[in-house]
């Protein structure tokens, strides 16, 4: 799709190439409009290629696919919609009338003037100071991710990584996928604070999790050699004695970003400041046009989130340039976007999105003093100008992980067990199961529930989990054995017949099992699942395998 | 550091064309298309400029924002190289504070 010729008289240009921007692209284009997007970097689809895991949400968010594959499902929706992408384009500056120069190959500059304009110039990584932060082999979480994912370079063998949002989660999953050792996840809040599933993912891989920590030194000559945590109060505070020393070679940083509204700032559109979405941001109104007509951001430009509502936002704010530009009415335009507010407001709700949810109300102001709530957990509050409150007790801000039960059984029968027991906007699982054996009430981001007589023990939806949070279990196999079956996403592959190494949920090694089945099919979409059989005694305990290593 | 030849999710690594690039005068095998920092840490390579003071750099964002993996390239300062992809024969050199042009 690369296209060399510019289109000098475009009606639209997206800046920026990511989710936020080709949903903008493809929205606008679809209704008509003659749309450019430029982008910096060489390939469009911003960071989605670097994330390789199934992503929550609906179906219409595609949850259950991995990021890349989103990101190859908007570039094929963009050429049909006809958009233009320019890409190895930088823009220079924005002028006051909406001229906009671009800087393409590093060559030319070119100045185009479109009637509208969409800023998805996406988020930049938050460092953190310590003595040694700038030291080679430091770098942030989102660094390590492009490196292993992408260029296919280990950016270390033994890493410590910093910060426990899903980021640092994710990634941290992610490096032990690519073959490093993480050996320390350290995070200042005496809980993880992003999801669950993902943190159980990494505590069973053996990695642990050092939570009231934070990493206080970063030690090596010409490059990180050793990282030194210590405990913290609550106010932060690093208390003294309580150094841990680890040897590592590299330390990630994964401890928030920051909404890159420089151009925003160019352009002279009024900016905001809001806590839930990263810090300063320009303001926008319902349909992500800011202060200045016709200029419309989307997604982390507009507000620290993620990937799949990048992408809503970016439809919101294509539609709306659309209106704009008068290819659409407003009721069209009203119409269009009802459908994706609902849906954003899904991904919105639960524990985890209900303040991000009221931090969009009030930037928009159309929410100010309105009362919201979340459908599922209930906790509710008032939109105001300062920071909305938000009652803990209905609306828990995150569990202890690992805070797991045992399976239940079925004698001879296997059945599903579900460790997701968080107000997660996720529900792939239910839309799985081909016997509707999985409810969830009321919504998008209720906990799964089984009729474990339904349940045929298919194991269809442990593939399709995001969270890796299903196992099959079989209670009665031969006179004394158990089953378990799960989601085994590391090389090598375990195979049939292999004696391994049963853990428990903090990766503790239980008992020695026998690998008695592998399963890796296409619809599974490289998510093998692996059947071990294991004394029953230890049933209640055992929750997946130490991992096979290859030799560093 | 290592290639990640073999992956659960991606797969094996590509078949790529091999360039050669002088780093500091030492020649430095790399993949086609790639990044040059993604060559320099496969090649082991992980200080690419000191600070005016004299403080050691690498990559720290990966995706060229940070300015910290920029390098002289071809007699070019300040390249970042975390999205300067590689070109057979490419003449790379350390960057000592914010360099000199050597064109
Ligand atoms: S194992 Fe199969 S039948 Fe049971 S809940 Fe999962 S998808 Fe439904
Ligand atoms: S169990 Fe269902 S709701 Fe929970 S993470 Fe898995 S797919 Fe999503
Ligand atoms: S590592 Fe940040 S610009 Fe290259």
């Amino acid at each position: 799709m690369p296209i060399s010729k510019i289109v000098e008289d475009a009606d639209l240009l997206v800046v920026g190439g990511g989710p936020a921007g080709l949903g903008a692209a493809i929205e606008a284009g679809r209704r008509g409009a003659r749309v450019l997007v430029a982008d910096e970097h060489d390939r469009p689809g911003g960071q989605l290629f670097k994330q390789i895991h199934k992503f929550f949400g609906s179906h219409a968010h595609y949850a259950g696919s991995r990021g890349f594959e989103i990101g190859n499902r908007l570039i094929i929706d963009a050429r049909d919609a006809g958009v233009t992408v320019l890409l190895s384009t930088k823009v220079l500056g924005i002028f006051p009338d909406h001229r906009v120069s671009l800087l393409t190959d590093g060559q030319k500059v070119v100045t185009i003037k479109p009637r509208a304009l969409v800023l998805a110039t996406g988020g930049g990584e938050r460092g953190a100071s310590f003595p040694g932060w700038t030291l080679p082999g430091v770098i942030t979480a989102g660094a390590a991710q492009t490196f292993c994912n992408i260029h296919r370079v280990l950016p270390g063998k033994r890493v410590v990584m910093m910060g426990s949002g899903n980021v640092g989660l994710i990634v941290a999953y992610q490096l032990l996928q690519a073959g490093t050792d993480v050996i320390a996840l350290v995070e200042a809040k005496e809980e993880i604070g992003g999801y669950q599933v993902h943190g159980a993912k990494i505590l069973r891989a053996g990695v642990p999790i050092y939570t009231g920590h934070t990493v206080k030194e970063a030690r090596g000559n010409t490059h990180v050699e050793e990282v030194v945590i210590a405990a913290v109060d609550t106010a932060c505070n690093e208390i003294p004695g309580t150094e841990k020393s680890f040897q590592a070679d590299t330390l990630c940083l994964a401890v928030g970003l920051t909404s890159d509204q420089r151009l925003a700032t160019m352009a002279g559109c009024r900016l905001c400041f809001s806590p839930e979405f990263g810090g300063t941001i320009p303001w926008h109104d319902k349909d992500l046009e800011t202060s200045i007509p016709g200029i419309f951001v989307a997604g982390d430009c507009a507000g620290i989130e993620e990937a799949n509502t990048a992408l809503d936002e970016g439809r919101i704010a294509g539609i709306g340039a659309a209106c704009a530009l008068g290819r659409i009415s407003e009721a069209e335009r009203e119409a269009a976007t009802a459908e994706i507010w609902d849906r954003l407001n899904d991904l919105r709700s639960g524990s985890f999105g209900i303040r991000r949810r009221m931090g969009k109300e009030r930037i928009m102001r159309s929410g100010y003093g309105q009362e919201i709530s979340c459908s599922d957990c209930g906790a509710s509050g008032t939109v105001t100008d300062n920071t909305d409150k938000v009652p803990a007790e209905s609306c828990p801000d995150s569990f202890l992980i690992g805070d797991d039960h045992p399976p239940v059984g079925k004698g001879k029968k296997p059945v599903a067990v579900f460790y997701c027991d968080q107000d997660i906007p996720c529900n792939p699982c239910i839309s799985a199961c081909p016997v509707g054996a999985i409810t969830m009430t009321p919504s998008l981001t209720g906990t799964p529930r089984l009729d474990s007589d339904l349940c045929t023990g298919c194991g269809r939806c442990l593939s399709v989990c995001p969270g890796q949070a299903i196992v099959l279990f079989l209670e009665e196999y031969g006179q004394s054995l158990s089953t378990l079956t799960f989601v085994y996403e590391y090389l090598p592959l375990p195979q049939k017949g292999e004696r391994v190494r049963a853990v428990d949920r903090f990766g503790s090694v239980v008992c020695n099992a026998e690998v008695i089945r592998v399963s890796q099919t296409q619809q599974q979409n490289r998510s093998p699942l692996v059947t071990i059989a294991y004394d029953r005694s230890y049933a209640g305990r055992v929750r997946f395998i130490e991992r096979k290593r290859e030799e560093m | 550091m290592k290639r990640i030849i073999h992956h659960p999710i991606l797969g094996e690594m590509e078949e790529k064309k091999l360039v050669t690039i002088f780093v500091d005068g030492k020649r430095i095998q790399a993949r086609e298309g790639e990044p040059i920092a993604a060559a320099l840490l496969s090649a082991g390579i992980d200080v690419f400029r000191h600070t005016k003071k004299g403080s050691p750099r690498s990559i720290f964002c990966g995706i060229g924002q940070c300015t910290d993996c920029s390098m002289i390239v071809d007699g070019v300062p300040n390249v970042r190289t975390c999205v300067t992809l590689v070109a057979d024969g490419m003449i790379v050199e350390t960057q000592e504070g914010v360099g000199v042009a050597n064109l």
